[in-house]
């Protein structure tokens, strides 16, 4: 799978296609660190693209201002963004189920609005412009300039293959039992030992730094950052891409993060039809797939493997 | 200064009033079928449409415009729960799934209206937004007090449809215990649509009252839900007295500090009582369901 990841921009080698690629990669951190919280807390956030937002205020608001190399300000936007979380986790966490999600709403607004009204720091509405490009770098007397697509693209992917490793690592050890046992039940889980408010706190803090991350390759990318990347809006399509493409998995945020990002430009063709169409394509998922992606996947491989039992015995 | 609050209390209370209208339905949408309803500012949004396409295209009058606006919504009302919420209801599908299922609703309304007629602000024509009233040191247009008596009115028919009618004594059963309601032969996939249709009438009617006071535009709706969950959140997931109560205080705050400070940072108040509210107590002040409820 990441063959093909590394692949793929070279055999689609249009400019058009390679920032496809980009967003893709940057959409699917979005969702698979959304999906930690999703998936493994049962609870849903909407203030991820407040996160995303900080990460990539912060990224550039640091290279600006401080001249400082994006390799630098990501590590930072990160620390940043995860210390907004783990601080709106305190409180919001207090919460479960339909209070929390809008808890996180009501974090998602007071941050947009801090990033409109500080118009000293951010510029505002008007948007922060001149970020500076990441690179370039002279390597064994090779100069690789990040502000071509498919240099960049490479660096994402680098970045979206730690995520996965650590959200991997991070559910497959103690860890990730202590967030199963403790979105199961979490009486139980306490009962046992395991201090279930940390863990939860901790998921939250680490999905907000993750988002940092993607917000930050996202401003040294598109070298322009306003508000209206951040908004409500951003958090629910980030939601969506975790739900449709089916929880409690890293597969679905990403399926659902490479579906929801392709889908919308594949109906570029449709004009003002475009999310006329998605919105009818989000109900229809819902209606008929109640599992998202994944699940129709499943369902599909357990139709195959009872076909071949059946044979079997036959 | 002194001599404005009077002025800012009767503004407040207008804008609270819709604030109340927008909010009640989120409120009894939460309350009796459990969901939250993410499309409901579209509800509103399609209410004002509906009125501006009645009384600008077809000449009819802006009184029994509304009246169109509420069918038109109702009908909307009506087919949203039978077309999306019901088929989850029946595979009892986790909570997430209404958010997604609304959220895409939302998505297509405002993008087919958006299809339909273009970005452009437009203002239904109503005769009384000529008309001043001048009581003491208050200046207000017809229209505005239209919007508070029908506010009125809608919260006085309401309260007496869900406490004495046979009807609502089957909400309020349902919203309080679904199982037993359905036991002791209550119809509740009625009881879900009507629910739905009421809901949907109020927003529609609170569009079409704000459509003629501010602007008609395709992104209505995400304006007005975010200050509706505040209401909710605030007065009590599931309680009319209480989103009454903090629908009319949000609209009195946000006048109140409009004066005090830059525009902008006035919704940044309406975020951070809600967060208190949640964090302190989030059943709300009149609420009746406990935080935990998923």
């Amino acid at each position: 799978m990441i063959f093909v990841a590394c692949l793929l921009p070279l055999v689609f080698s249009e400019a058009f296609h390679q920032h496809i690629f980009i967003t893709i990669v940057i959409n699917s951190i979005l969702a698979v660190s959304l999906g930690i919280v999703v998936g493994y807390l049962g609870e849903l956030s909407l203030a991820h693209g407040a996160f995303f937002g900080i990460g990539a205020y912060t990224s550039a608001l640091i290279s600006i201002n401080l001249n400082v190399p994006f390799f630098v300000a990501l590590p930072l936007a990160v620390l940043f963004a995860g210390i907004m979380g783990y601080l709106i986790g305190i409180p919001a966490l207090r919460l479960s189920g339909h209070y929390f999600a809008i808890a996180t709403l009501g974090f998602q607004g007071i941050v947009i609005l801090m990033i409109i009204n500080l118009v000293d720091l951010t510029r505002g509405p008007m948007g922060l412009g001149g970020i500076p490009p990441v690179g370039p770098y002279h390597i064994f007397g090779l100069t690789i300039s990040f502000l071509q697509k498919l240099p960049y693209y490479y660096l994402a992917l680098a970045v979206l293959l730690i995520v996965l490793l650590i959200t991997r690592n991070l559910l497959r050890y103690k860890f990730g039992q202590a967030f199963i046992a403790t979105r199961e039940d979490p009486l139980l889980a306490a009962s046992i030992g395991i201090k279930t408010g940390r863990f939860r706190l901790l998921a939250f803090s680490l999905s907000a730094a993750m988002a940092g991350a993607a917000g930050s390759l996202y401003a040294h990318y598109a070298l322009f950052i306003s508000p209206d990347s951040f908004h409500l809006s951003e958090s629910i399509y980030i939601a969506t891409m975790v739900i449709i493409g089916g929880r409690a998995t890293i597969l679905g945020p990403l399926i659902g993060a490479i579906v929801l990002t392709a889908v919308p430009e594949a109906l570029r063709f449709a004009g003002g039809l475009q999310f006329v169409l998605y919105g009818l394509m989000l109900m229809v998922v819902v209606i008929f797939m109640p599992k998202g992606l994944v699940g129709l996947l499943d369902r599909f491989k357990r139709k195959s493997r009872s076909v071949q039992l059946t044979t079997l015995e036959g | 200064m002194l001599e404005f609050v009077p002025q800012l209390i009767v503004n407040g209370i207008v804008l609270g009033s819709i604030y109340v209208l927008v909010a009640l339905g989120l409120t009894l949408i939460f309350g009796i079928v459990d969901v939250v309803n993410f499309a409901h500012g579209e509800f509103y949004m399609v209410g004002a449409f509906l009125a501006f396409l009645v009384v600008n295209s077809l000449g009819i009058p802006y009184l029994p415009g509304i009246a169109v606006a509420a069918l038109g919504a109702a009908a909307f009302g009506f087919i949203t729960e039978r077309l999306l919420i019901r088929p989850l209801r029946r595979r009892a599908s986790p909570p997430i799934n209404y958010v997604l299922v609304t959220v895409g609703l939302s998505t297509f309304l405002t993008s087919t209206v958006l299809f339909m007629v273009g970005p452009d602000l437009r203002q239904i024509p109503s005769p009384y937004m000529k008309q001043m009233i001048h009581v003491g040191g208050v200046y207000l247009t017809t229209h505005r007090l239209l919007v508070v008596i029908v506010g009125a009115i809608i919260v006085g028919i309401l309260i007496y449809f869900v406490k004495y009618t046979s009807l609502g004594s089957q909400m309020r059963a349902t919203a309080q215990n679904f199982q037993a309601a359905t036991i002791v032969g209550i119809n509740t996939d009625r009881v879900f649509a009507l629910t739905f249709v009421i809901g949907a009438v109020l927003a529609g009617i609170a569009g079409a009252l704000v459509g003629a006071m501010f602007v008609t535009e395709p992104t209505m709706g995400m304006t007005i839900i975010v200050k509706a969950f505040i209401v909710v959140i605030v007065g009590g997931m599931g309680s009319i007295a209480g989103s009454v109560v903090a629908g009319l205080g949000l609209g009195l705050v946000e006048t109140i500090a409009g004066v005090l400070m830059p525009s902008e940072f006035i919704d940044i108040i309406g975020f951070s009582i809600m967060i208190i509210v949640l964090l302190t107590k989030p059943s709300g002040i009149f609420g009746i369901k406990g935080g935990q409820g998923a």
